[in-house]
């Protein structure tokens, strides 16, 4: 075969794979909208989750399709964590959060969490999004993470953290943020900054660029580079 | 409608639009419901320290700012944990923030407790000491201390009543959970202390637990075998148990055992490798002494009980006629766990190619054959060779984070010293000659071990005791006795502590103590790690630290020539001193300065180096080269196999009392709860205590979930809630209680039965009844 044939082969490849690309990403998301639309009448909260004691947020939830805007990313079919929830379920920012919700016998003896957390997805009896977990290879949750039964304390607490730490603060204007929180446990970043279980504060706007550190790298320290002469040390 | 005041429409329309102001100046700013200090998130620097709680003695990172402990996350340059901690650990500072908090000294007056300047309460801790030791001579007082002790609290403890004052009335709690470890330890080589590392997780094939819900108590370590299992084909967790637990639950296999009869089945387990010639003859002919001890030895259940084992020369045809009793067929019928488990336990040791950890730890030393079974289990090993090699070998773990660092490397037992015994002469001139007193100050005779100890209170043989850093009147086995001793008439209690506790409500004199990163000191963990921490955060009010507390009143009693160190650096200066005690390649300990920079340091730390597997000549600079192993904890430079058989239980279930009662921890709770219930999060999962009861006996006895049943032994009852469908699953015939709860104490029914060689109580094994209410 000639090059030009070579070429003209690849070339029309491209092409129709382009277009299914397209048209499939249009039927999504006509259809996805549509969706949507029906779903906010649909699953609205009733009163059994107040029956399971189980704190829903009670936010008011726009109805609009996800958007590509992430100032205008609103929830559109279920009962979102708020950024405020997340943190209450925490005795400060980056301490293991407390199970929110009952937990079944069975569940609490064997510690297969994972069947729900590992992957995600819509709960009907919750009437929310299940928060996937950014670290599944550990297997034994309970170690770290126990139920909330009520508000009481043993005796009152003077226990104070910091503030929890800002959002949206690029170091320079529309520069990549810096993420604000150290990585351990928490490696894979879009466990916990996509999919519609995350608070919208905190989703990324951008989930398909999966390569995360490219742009955004922690911040180790609060100094500048000092330099140190050899003879300093 | 309720009429606003005009004031008061003001202040609220201000309210209002700063409020408004704040959310459109910083939008999406949240609140926490933690109360927020004036901090920022990016104002935190970590800090190292080993956790408080237990003894695998995770290496954390505590996030300081504005001088509070703010958050923790783990030392991901730990070897310990690797960056993971538990529950506990990662709430751990939050202990320090209970608004109950001691903060002044109380002493009692006309029957109250009242707030006293620390230094008057010091001043009358000294003169009660004084003067009860004038009346009723030396041994009338004592200080009873713990496994949480620092090593620099319990190193001057010791220093001021053995080689000060000159009274062996020295215990500490770690006597109620790892003296059946030592003896373990002491009669099968010689020498305290495991001999392999963590480390063997990372090369081990097989994990057989025994009796220990790892995935509850142990649970870093417990992730780290998880997390073995995952990354390698074929590695098995075996879990040898008398109860379901999430362990179980976690493990390639579960065997039930009834009560006791652990020690039937290590037996058995040596019966089949002998039987199919599994047995490492290069390694037993060259490394294995046979020992026989007594038997029918008792239960210390008398107050003037007395022991003492005697070691006689046995052989490999004496034990092989002895494990004849323990064919798997017999042991099946008295332990429940069949043979063919037996024989698969069996097999998995005896495999040449599978290397294999046994770990442990209450199960088996809170155990009136404690010291039996520690042995058993080494005898296993000792019989296959698989011991004192990476991935190989017996580990006994521990429960507090100083159990080993401090009561059982400094000593603080009756019958302890630094270094070695005080029945040894030359151990005292040791003693005499680094602590500078004359070598007739310290007593050559132990006195009381702890059980013993409480007795003399009760009795009026002691007089005076300081409690620091345990919480004996919630611990104490068959409590009723031992509480309302301590309550008698001339009875003089100091306890210092950081929360108000069952014990502080019986004391005449209360401390306050700086607790954990309040001030400078060291922990040892279970594999011979020892961690320093510096003093993170003030610790609040008049809080003082343990060792600052004997000290001062060391000097107020005529003993300050003993603690002639400044307070700046008195923590170096006695890790300095101390070191001298463990001068050679058997146990060598790092420099201070060493310590200060490490997350942790194993001993012996000989020329700069590590030792992680003792009595192996490869990695031991103490062993001879001669051959691969020497154990040389021996004079005869071999371990030893003892010839221990199955004895009965001093109580078991009857028609009157049908049910075993066993006692225990949950993951939440640690020990008797007096921390961790301060900490939100933890109380809040488990805010009280309750009763396992297996759902069969439930059903028969129509106790419904969440119903609270009372259980009676011969010496007391509780009512308490019973939990059928919980986390942990007794077998039939068996309830479980966790022990954290101070107004549900489980320790009033349990029997004050110990180890006749460890003096260890049995807190897992008494006779109840259950009653509907």
């Amino acid at each position: 075969m000639s090059m030009i044939s070579r070429l003209i082969v690849i070339i029309t490849v491209v092409l129709i794979m382009g277009g299914i690309v397209f048209l499939g990403g249009e039927f999504i998301r006509r259809n996805h909208g549509n969706d949507s639309d029906k779903k906010s009448q649909v699953y609205s909260p009733s009163d059994h989750h107040n029956a399971l004691n189980i704190t829903l947020t009670s936010e008011k939830i726009g109805t609009k399709p996800v958007s590509i805007s992430y100032d205008n990313q609103t929830n559109t079919d279920s009962n979102i964590r708020s950024l405020k929830k997340y943190y209450e379920r925490r005795a400060y920012a980056g301490a293991p959060p407390v199970i929110p919700h009952e937990v079944d016998a069975e569940i609490n003896r064997t510690q297969r969490c994972n069947t729900c957390h590992e992957k995600g997805g819509f709960v009907q009896k919750f009437n929310a999004h299940t928060p996937i977990t950014p670290h599944p290879e550990f297997l034994n949750c309970t170690q770290c993470h126990v139920p909330a039964k009520g508000k009481t304390l043993f005796v009152q607490t003077e226990w104070k953290s910091v503030k929890t730490p800002k959002i949206k603060r690029p170091a320079l204007p529309g520069s990549p943020p810096p993420m604000p929180h150290g990585k351990q446990l928490r490696e894979n970043c879009l466990a916990c900054h996509a999919g519609p279980a995350v608070p919208l504060e905190i989703r990324t706007t951008h989930p398909e660029r999966e390569n995360c550190r490219q742009c955004h790298v922690p911040r180790e320290t609060q100094g500048v580079f000092k330099r140190q002469k050899v003879e300093d040390e | 409608m309720a009429v606003i005041s005009r004031r008061e429409f003001i202040r609220m329309a201000a309210v209002s639009s700063a409020t408004t102001a704040a959310v459109s100046i910083f939008p999406r700013i949240v609140f926490a419901e933690w109360d927020a200090s004036n901090s920022e998130s990016t104002d935190i620097h970590w800090k190292k320290t080993p956790c408080r709680f237990c003894g695998v003695g995770c290496g954390l990172l505590v996030g300081l700012a504005g001088g509070r402990a703010v958050a923790v996350k783990g030392d991901p340059s730990s070897q310990v944990n690797k960056g993971l901690c538990c529950v506990k650990g990662y709430h751990s500072v939050q202990a320090l923030y209970g608004k109950d908090r001691l903060k002044k000294a109380m002493v009692r007056k006309n029957g109250k407790l009242v707030e006293t300047p620390i230094q008057e309460a010091l001043d009358l801790v000294a003169a009660k000491m004084q003067e009860t030791i004038k009346t009723h001579g030396k041994d009338s007082v004592a200080i009873y201390g713990s496994g949480q002790w620092t090593i620099p609290d319990g190193y001057v403890a010791s220093k001021f009543l053995k080689g000060g004052i000159g009274t062996n009335n020295l215990e500490a709690n770690a006597r109620l959970c790892m003296a059946s470890a030592v003896t373990g330890f002491l009669t099968s080589f010689g020498l305290d202390e495991p001999m392999g590392c963590y480390e063997d997780i990372d090369y081990a094939d097989v994990f057989i637990l025994w009796g220990n819900n790892m995935a509850e108590m142990h649970p870093v370590l417990f992730s780290r075998i998880l997390d073995r299992r995952m990354k390698k084909k074929n590695v098995l967790i075996i879990d040898l148990a008398t109860r379901t637990t999430r362990t179980s639950h976690a493990a390639d296999k579960s065997m039930l055992f009834n009560p006791q009869t652990d020690l039937a089945i290590a037996n058995a387990i040596c019966h089949e490798l002998v039987k199919n010639n599994w047995v490492n003859w290069e390694f037993v002919k060259k490394h294995v002494s046979f020992k026989t001890g007594k038997t029918n030895i008792g239960y210390g259940l008398e107050d003037d009980f007395k022991f003492k084992d005697e070691a006689q020369s046995a052989n490999f045809d004496v034990f092989k006629e002895f494990l004849k009793d323990y064919t798997p067929e017999k042991v099946e019928k008295l332990s429940g766990v069949s043979a063919n488990d037996i024989r698969f336990l069996s097999a998995l040791y005896g495999d040449p190619n599978r290397k294999v950890v046994s770990y442990w730890c209450m199960g088996m030393n809170q155990h009136t054959r404690g010291t039996w079974i520690n042995n058993l289990v080494y005898n296993i090993h000792l019989l296959v060779g698989k011991i004192s090699k990476p991935g190989n070998g017996p580990f006994s773990l521990t429960g507090q984070p100083s159990a080993c660092g401090t009561v059982r490397e400094v000593g603080t037992l009756t019958h302890k010293l630094p270094h070695g015994v005080v029945m040894k002469e030359e151990h005292r001139k040791m003693a005499a000659k680094i602590w500078n007193v004359p070598v007739e100050n310290i007593p050559a005779k132990p006195t009381h071990h702890t059980v013993s100890m409480f007795r003399a209170l009760d009795r009026g043989e002691i007089r005076f005791m300081w409690v620091q850093v345990t919480n004996p009147m919630v611990t104490m086995p068959k409590l009723k006795r031992y509480r309302e001793g301590a309550k008698k008439e001339g009875r003089f209690l100091v306890v210092s502590d950081v929360y108000p506790t069952p014990t502080t409500d019986v004391a005449d004199v209360i401390l306050p103590s700086a607790m954990w990163i309040e001030r400078e000191g060291m922990f040892g963990n279970s594999e011979r790690r020892t961690q320093h921490f510096d003093q993170l955060v003030d610790p609040p009010g008049d809080a003082m630290s343990d060792t600052w507390q004997i000290i001062e009143v060391a000097k107020r009693t005529g003993y300050g020539d003993l603690f002639p160190w400044k307070y700046e650096d008195h923590i170096r200066e006695i890790w300095e001193e101390y070191r001298q005690f463990h001068n050679s390649p058997k146990h060598a300990m790092a420099p201070y300065e060493e310590l200060r920079k490490a997350p942790g340091i194993i001993w012996p730390f000989v020329n700069g180096r590590s030792t992680q597997w003792r009595y192996n000549s490869v990695y031991d600079p103490a062993a001879s080269k001669d051959a691969e192993f020497d154990f040389y904890g021996k004079p005869d430079h071999r371990a030893w196999i003892w010839l221990r058989p199955y004895e009965a239980p001093p109580e078991m279930p009857d028609s009157d009392y049908p049910f075993w009662l066993n006692t225990g921890r949950v993951v939440e709770h640690w020990h008797t709860g007096s921390m961790t219930r301060r900490i939100p999060t933890l109380h809040r999962a488990v805010p009280s205590s309750y009763v396992e009861i297996n759902p069969h006996d439930a059903k028969r006895l129509h106790i419904r979930n969440g119903e609270t049943v009372q259980l009676v032994s011969r010496r007391g009852s509780l009512k308490i809630r019973a939990v059928i469908d919980g986390r942990g699953q007794p077998t039939v015939g068996q309830v479980f209680v966790p022990f954290f709860d101070e107004s549900l104490l489980i320790n009033e029914l349990t029997l004050d039965a110990y180890c006749p060689i460890s003096k260890q109580p049995d807190y897992k094994k008494c006779a109840v009844r259950v009653e509907k209410v």
